[in-house]
């Protein structure tokens, strides 16, 4: 037995408060002087650096991705399910300009459609699943339209234009 | 200071908030739990303690970095009070003018700041930021504009105050200007194309054409790369024709004037297609067309009354596309093979390939493979052989004989569906280019696709290059789509049909091997390659190893526990250095050649202000070995003294020292077998795997310049470095001492045993006994320290000097300066 160890349990004690307190100071000053240098660098790029917490909060951690969303006139608030969607900024902006939210873009693009086309069959008031059926036999919006107002289905339409019928 | 000092006050709390605390917590438990587990031992818990330290410091830092800490700060920075009074004073903003800026709403010193060293005063920016941030504000600014006009040039897209400058220069509206920019047509192109009169759609549709493949691009995949300049457009357009007409003449290499003739005879774009590549002038399509004929029509009376020549009377496939993205085809082949024709060997098939016109280059891929299920000819089940990239129909073990023949032909193949980002695409060339000779009068197919899988498209090639001359038509079924495919012209030298079908996602989905096939096709098997690279590494490695472990090891020491006190009859010192140490011919090696060659009364060592003079003495001995007088006479081939003064190259030890190693070389060499027999093999199997890696790669059509000829070089000389340099190595390792050799080590280890053990009882820095003088030269060889020993002066004759002793240590030292 270590007697002499059982006479002195200060150094135990002090290495045990000074263990706790490093714990917390190590990770808090690293924190902070990471954070400061970031917000200092998305400053230069135009971020205020309540915008820029306000980026981070919403999941953009990456400076490149929030101009990217930033260019296609998004704030960080709106990107959530855009990105959540794995849809980019670009097609987001032509999603919102096709006046689609995210369900509705994510619904028309299952079934590949580009956000410019499934504007002209929600123009023509097509569902997705009419578009499908439309498109497959080689019809783009306006044409189903007009062979739909004939009366007819795509597959009627379809036959008819083989055999030089016009809508 | 990048924050206001009250926001530090915000971090503290949020730090409390985090998960640090809890770290805490935790810590302080495991430390209450380790004082009771060690209540009776502290030293033992003061060990652990210390020992936790570390790990747990490091997992409460790595736990409190992650993003979430930066996302607690948020709402705090909203409605904070402005900075104080000393970071105003320390941007330099005295406190009537940080007033104004407060009441702007910058509340900021540092953010104040900014505006101002971007020009902007407290009213301006106080305009300004709500439009812009701090340095876009400051272009537009520097630019000249005004607020209101920097939002709407904003409002139309363009947030540069750069570029607002250059459209304006250009003489566009912010909203003209907007319309270009947002197809990423920048000022000096729109410029031209604006006062050619093409606004910002039609600049797209004349410059770069219609997009790829609409169902899957967005505006961050732009057009297609093929650009046409602003006259070519002119130029067309003023003839009357579409942009979608004059692309394709130029790809299908039609000039305008022809384009032009044709038009003013009456044939549309189209239809001057379709006779010009039926093969008709002008004046013969004009007189065919009078005669109420169409193209197709036209062109097979004329191949009807030509010379006949062997003919694809019909050709149908009937494909089936798995889940797995395999395809399962019959085909039906009605062949008219005539005397001399094309198919002289009989009818033989090319095995399918995968070709896809994407991003607007055709990309080929690697056959996927033919599984042949049946064959059958007129009815009758019929046998096949492997051809060139293909099959041969066989009957009755021969080809198929003249005549005409109804072939139905079933196989399978591999994956052929792509993976695209939005939708799968199956591409597939029914009908690669036709050779001369060969005609395919009628050519259709029917695809069908899983369950679920959607047509998205229906599009293909058929016809000479680009063409499309096919219709297509989709019937929904309960099992899935079928698409027909039905080529509207006759198909000869230089016409293809291939089928490129897209449908909805997720429906023919690949295994892990098909997908694993499928890059390896994309990559020109370069993934077959690599596994065959190291497959040969491999076998090649397991070979050498079984054969050294049967012949390359050296052969066993007899374990003799005799102590050697004198060096084995004829080795000499660098002999024994050499035989001891895998030839090794040093530095050391050549001073205890010298040293021997002294104490054999060879030479002498004379020593002056630390420069050695090595004099050749008249031999009273008995004859040297044929080595040691090669040394000897190498020395003194030009002089007969060799001064060494330790401070450069002496040329004459340099050359004795190479013939030495030279000579020390052989003599290993012959006392070792090198079993090169057992090399010869494994060479072969490199070889083989060397040949095999490289002849796997598909090369067909792949340019042989540039940069794909030096990363096909470049992996070649990989490979080939790769298996060489394995055997070199095993070239090492198979050689093997002999056993005399083995032997004749063992005792000079006994004897470098007991040179060591004698030298060691020596101290530090001494003068070398006279008993021990003798086994100097060996000491030295057997890489013994003796720097610190000195040979005393007059108890030598070899030795004469100034400094009262031969210092081994330096006269090593000069040796290998001089070598």
């Amino acid at each position: 037995m270590d007697v002499a160890g059982a006479k002195n349990t200060w150094s135990s004690r002090l290495l045990l408060v000074l263990s706790l307190a490093l714990s917390f100071l190590a990770p808090f000053a690293v924190v902070a002087v990471v954070e400061n240098a970031r917000i200092a660098r998305w400053e230069k790029y135009g971020f205020a650096p309540g915008d820029t917490l306000l980026w981070w909060d919403n999941g953009v951690y990456s400076m490149r991705s929030a101009i990217a969303w930033r260019s296609k006139g998004f704030t960080a608030p709106e990107i959530g399910q855009w990105q959540a969607m794995d849809i980019p900024p670009a097609e987001a902006r032509e999603w919102i300009d096709a006046r689609a939210d995210v369900a509705a873009a994510a619904e028309w693009r299952r079934y590949a459609f580009a956000p410019g086309k499934a504007a002209e069959w929600i123009r023509f008031e097509f569902s997705t699943g009419d578009a499908i059926a439309w498109r497959k036999h080689g019809f783009d919006a306006g044409e189903a339209a007009a062979w739909r107002q004939k009366g007819m289905s795509p597959a009627q339409a379809a036959k008819a234009r083989l055999s030089g019928g016009m809508p | 200071m990048l924050f206001p000092v009250s926001e530090h006050a915000r971090y503290v709390l949020f730090a409390f908030s985090a998960p640090l605390p809890n770290l805490t917590l935790i810590q302080s438990a495991v430390h209450a739990m380790l004082l009771f587990m060690t209540r009776r031992h502290p030293s033992l818990y003061r060990r652990t303690a210390a020992a936790l330290a570390v790990p747990v410091m490091l997992f409460a830092l790595t736990a409190a970095i992650p993003p979430a800490a930066f996302a607690h700060l948020d709402e705090n920075l909203r409605g904070v009070p402005p900075s104080d009074r000393a970071e105003w004073n320390y941007h330099g903003i005295s406190a009537e003018e940080s007033r104004q800026w407060i009441e702007e709403g910058i509340i900021f010193a540092a953010w104040a700041a900014q505006w101002k060293g971007e020009g902007f005063n407290a009213r301006s920016a106080g305009q300004w930021h709500g439009i812009a941030n701090v340095y876009t504000a400051g272009k537009f600014l520097r630019n000249g504009f005004s607020p209101d006009e920097a939002r709407e040039w904003m409002d139309s897209g363009i947030r540069s105050g750069e570029r607002a400058a250059e459209y304006l220069a250009a003489g566009f509206t912010a909203k003209e200007a907007g319309t270009f920019w947002s197809r990423s047509l920048y000022p000096e192109e729109a410029k031209e194309w604006k006062n050619a009169g093409f606004d910002a759609q039609s600049t797209l549709e004349w410059r770069y054409g219609p997009r790829v493949s609409e169902f899957y691009f967005t505006k961050d995949a732009r057009y297609s790369q093929e650009v046409h300049d602003v006259n070519f457009a002119k130029t067309w357009r003023s003839a009357g024709f579409g942009p979608e007409e004059a692309h394709r003449a130029r790809t299908y290499q039609i000039k305008l004037d022809e384009a032009l003739e044709w038009k003013q005879a009456g044939f549309p774009f189209r239809e001057m297609v379709l006779w010009k590549d039926s093969g008709f002038s002008l004046e013969d399509a004009a007189a065919r067309r009078n005669a109420g004929l169409s193209a197709q029509e036209a062109e097979l009376r004329q191949h009807d009354s030509s010379v006949r020549e062997d003919e694809v009377t019909e050709f149908f496939a009937d494909m089936t596309v798995r889940s797995d993205g395999t395809l399962e085809i019959i085909e039906m082949i009605t062949v008219i093979d005539r005397p001399g024709g094309f198919f002289r060997n009989g009818f033989h098939k090319l095995a399918p390939a995968q070709e896809c016109g994407l991003w607007n280059s055709r990309s080929t891929y690697a056959a996927a493979g033919m599984k042949v299920r049946s064959v059958e000819v007129d009815g009758r089940p019929a046998a096949y052989v492997p051809a060139d990239q293909g099959i041969q129909v066989m009957q009755n073990g021969a080809p198929l004989p003249e005549g005409e023949h109804r072939i139905t032909l079933a196989y399978t193949t591999g994956r052929m569906v792509r993976d695209e980002p939005h939708h799968d695409e199956l591409c597939f060339v029914l009908v690669g280019d036709l050779p001369p000779g060969n005609y395919l009068r009628s050519a259709a197919a029917t695809v069908r696709l899983p369950k679920g899988g959607h047509v998205i498209f229906s599009r293909g090639t058929a016809g000479l290059r680009e063409r499309t001359d096919f219709l297509t038509e989709t019937e929904e079924t309960e099992a899935g789509d079928i698409v027909r495919y039905t080529v509207t012209r006759p198909l000869r030298q230089d016409m293809s049909f291939s089928i490129d079908l897209g449908f909805v996602k997720g429906y023919a989905r690949p295994s892990w091997l098909q997908r694993l096939d499928q890059v390896d096709r994309k990559t020109r098997r370069f993934l077959s390659s690599l596994f065959l690279f190291l497959s040969g590494l491999v076998v090649c490695t397991v070979y050498y190893v079984i054969v050294w472990h049967r012949v390359g090891r050296d052969p066993k020491p007899r374990g003799s526990a005799t102590t050697e006190f004198s060096p084995p009859k004829e080795v000499d010192p660098p002999r024994m250095r050499a035989l001891m140490a895998r030839g090794t011919t040093d530095h050391l090696s050549a001073a205890a050649a010298l040293l021997a060659l002294a104490n054999r009364g060879f030479i002498r060592v004379l020593e002056s202000g630390g420069a050695y003079r090595i004099e050749r003495t008249e031999p009273e001995q008995a004859p040297l070995p044929e080595s040691d007088k090669e040394f000897l006479s190498a020395l003194f081939q030009e002089r007969s003294t060799v001064i060494l003064a330790g401070r450069s190259k002496n040329r004459q030890l340099a050359h004795a020292g190479r013939l030495l190693k030279r000579s020390m070389q052989r003599e290993y060499r012959r006392r070792t077998e090198k079993n090169t027999r057992y090399l010869w093999p494994g060479v072969g199997l490199s070889l083989l795997f060397l040949g095999a890696s490289l002849a796997v790669i598909d090369t067909s059509r792949l340019s042989f310049h540039g940069k794909a000829a030096a990363s096909l070089v470049a992996y070649g000389a990989v490979v080939a470095a790769g298996f060489s340099l394995l055997s070199l190595l095993f070239s090492r390792l198979l050689r093997r001492p002999t056993r005399e050799h083995v032997d004749l080590q063992e005792k000079l280890r006994a004897y470098a045993a007991f040179l060591k053990q004698s030298f060691a009882d020596l101290p530090g820095r001494t003068y070398l006994p006279p008993f021990l003088q003798k086994h100097l030269p060996y000491a030295i060889a057997a890489g013994i320290a003796v720097d610190g020993l000195q040979v005393r002066s007059g108890e030598v004759s070899w030795y004469q000097g100034d400094s009262g002793g031969f210092a081994c240590g330096d006269f090593i030292t000069t040796i290998k300066r001089s070598l």
